[in-house]
């Protein structure tokens, strides 16, 4: 790998090892600026650079829970739990405003619960997303929740003019993701590293990541040696992300993920107008979003995804890989799963949390499926 | 001293396959995972096998096969003790039996108590508390089997039951064992007395077949 790659991997690691150091060092180049956090999948960021703010994706991490479980159940998902965690042992303490999408009822309930106990350190606050994206209403509403969540979080009403630039900023920073995607495909790298980098996406600002990606995408490397890997696509992480030794995992069995939906909320919403109503701009664009478990969507749409990711990447099989307790992905899988076996395509459901347990049992699983599939 | 068992030398073996979890530690040409050699063993040993379990230690897989031997679908629990060989190894330490003796013990049961925890550590309470109740060993030897049949048949149902089914690994030995889960999923299970040596046949069948090939 050249240089540039190694630049960009190093810094994203590093980023998303300590997004709050980050956030502190970003604050301090910036002074009186707010830095918004939120929780999965994703919300609109445009009001936030409009506002000349920084946007931080709360993804969790492998912390202990402890604090949590005072204030939650033990059966939410571990994504839920380690935010909370995180927040309620002061780890956001350095962010303006959190901002909660309502994706599932864990995120609502538990976001009721950051209001009541920790509104004195950041104001937390509700972006209402429409889950039904294909009815006439949906747009005109999220037009008006948008503006209303925009004013929450910056205290006062965003100029028009100050959006044509935020709306570029994030155009851009998708195009750094989706061509980040296709380098990938033809130099592949560990599923671990991909999903670092993309996960960077949602915390470094978006000039800065889009600097790093460019000088990869520009750097013309040698051909990518073959790989002897076999090709599958990963579905089930647009929200919770595994441990990197899990994701390492997949590497040592010899499967190659050349598709998944690693933070699609953003990759997978289409770039916005620049011109005319920035609101309304945002809001056509959202309603365009690809089709994910956490949206009132037609199955038949995730389907269609999934299956033309394994027939343009030319995947072997699928692995569905499922957060616990996550209602929203076990309950689409049911009819994923359905179809993909009609249509007679290996896969393998594999369930996870957070933090990292004994790797040797998924190690075994992903092995022995990588084995079914060299047989085909 | 198994090659000495064996009348052969580490020289003579032309090809080696690791397999089991410290499968990647050991010096071998291959690596395969058990699944696919408990699958290939227990179909030579079982032409019509379709479907296979194995009680392991640690964690219980079902594995199914096509009508040529090759793995079509699996499961594995995951995490929890509760149905492997694990559990029956703590209930028998709690009935103070010897393990081997705890599948014909449950044989000779006609009440058995229900054993309702999948949690080992209630499980082993569970246990403790019927003896103290004053339950006869063999009604509680039979519940904790039937325990391990209901939570290994919950497996086998995901994959799908297909007739013939084969029990491997150690737990295999156990009669109880083969009663309960054969009563749970109402089929009979084929058994070989070698069965904890499945999952070594298949990986040296494995090995012969892709020497041959080489």
């Amino acid at each position: 790998m050249n240089d540039a790659y190694k630049e960009l991997l190093a810094t994203c690691k590093s980023v998303i090892s300590n997004p709050m150091a980050y956030v502190a060092e970003w604050k301090s180049r910036n002074p009186g600026k707010k830095a918004v956090g939120f929780l999965p999948t994703y919300v609109p960021l445009e009001p936030i650079y409009a506002a000349g703010g920084l946007p931080v994706g709360l993804w969790g991490s492998d912390i202990p829970v402890a604090v949590a479980d005072a204030y939650i159940q033990q059966f939410t998902c571990s994504l839920v739990r380690s935010v909370t965690e995180e927040a309620f042992t002061g780890m956001y303490d350095g962010l303006d405003a959190v901002l909660f999408p309502p994706i599932c009822d864990s995120l609502k309930l538990v976001g009721s619960s950051w209001d009541l106990n920790l509104s004195g350190k950041f104001l937390v606050e509700f972006a209402n997303l429409p889950e039904r994206l294909d009815g006439a209403a949906a747009g005109t509403y999220l037009e008006a929740e948008l503006r209303r969540v925009s004013k929450r979080i910056n205290g006062e009403s965003i100029e028009d003019r100050h959006f044509p630039q935020a709306i570029a900023l994030v155009n851009r920073l998708r195009e750094s993701m989706a061509g980040f995607c296709t380098w990938r495909s033809a130099h592949p790298v560990p599923f671990a590293d991909v999903a670092a980098i993309l996960k960077a996406a949602t915390v470094l600002h978006a000039d800065e990541y889009r600097t790093l990606v460019d000088k990869v995408l520009s750097v013309a490397s040698a051909p990518a040696e073959p790989v002897h890997a076999i090709p599958i696509v990963v579905t089930g992480l647009s929200c919770q992300l595994p441990h990197p030794e899990m994701m390492r995992c997949f590497d040592e069995a010899g499967l190659s993920v050349v598709a998944d939906d690693l933070f699609l909320g953003l990759r997978g919403t289409p770039a916005v107008e620049e011109n005319g109503n920035p609101y309304a701009n945002i809001a056509k664009s959202y309603c365009k979003s690809a089709p994910m478990a956490i949206r009132h969507t037609e199955h038949a749409k995730r389907h269609e995804q999934i299956l033309e990711q394994i027939e343009r990447n030319r995947a072997k099989g699928i692995v569905f890989m499922v957060p616990k307790f996550c209602e929203p992905e076990w309950f689409d899988l049911r009819y994923l799963q359905e179809e993909i076996r009609q249509r007679r395509i290996p896969n393998i459901v594999l369930d996870f949390e957070e933090g990292l347990g004994a790797t040797g049992s998924l190690q075994t699983r992903l092995s022995a499926f990588a084995e079914t599939l060299s047989l085909r | 001293m198994a090659l000495e068992d064996a009348g052969v030398t580490l020289d003579s073996i032309a090809f080696k396959i690791a397999t089991g979890y410290g499968r990647k530690r050991a010096e071998a040409n291959r690596d395969v995972t058990e699944i696919t050699c408990h699958a290939a063993g227990a179909v030579h040993l079982f032409p019509g096998t379709r479907t296979i379990i194995d009680i392991g230690g640690q964690d219980t897989k079902v594995i199914r096969v096509s009508p040529d031997g090759d793995v079509e679908n699996f499961a594995m629990n995951d995490k929890c003790a509760a149905g492997t060989g694990r559990f029956l190894e703590v209930m028998a330490r709690a009935l103070e039996v010897d393990i081997d003796e705890l599948g014909p013990l449950s044989l000779e049961s006609d009440n058995p108590q229900k054993i309702s925890s999948f949690c080992t550590v209630f499980g082993e309470s569970e246990v403790v508390s019927h003896v103290a109740g004053g339950a006869a060993a063999a009604d509680i030897a039979r519940g904790i089997h039937e325990s391990v049949a209901h939570r290994v048949s919950g497996l086998v149902k995901r994959v799908g039951v297909e007739n013939e089914l084969t029990m491997s690994g150690g737990v295999a030995r156990n009669p109880g064992m083969r009663s309960a889960l054969s009563a749970a999923l109402s089929t009979p299970i084929n058994f070989h007395e070698n069965s904890q040596i499945m999952g070594a046949l298949g990986a040296a069948l494995i090995a012969r077949t892709t020497h041959q090939r080489a």
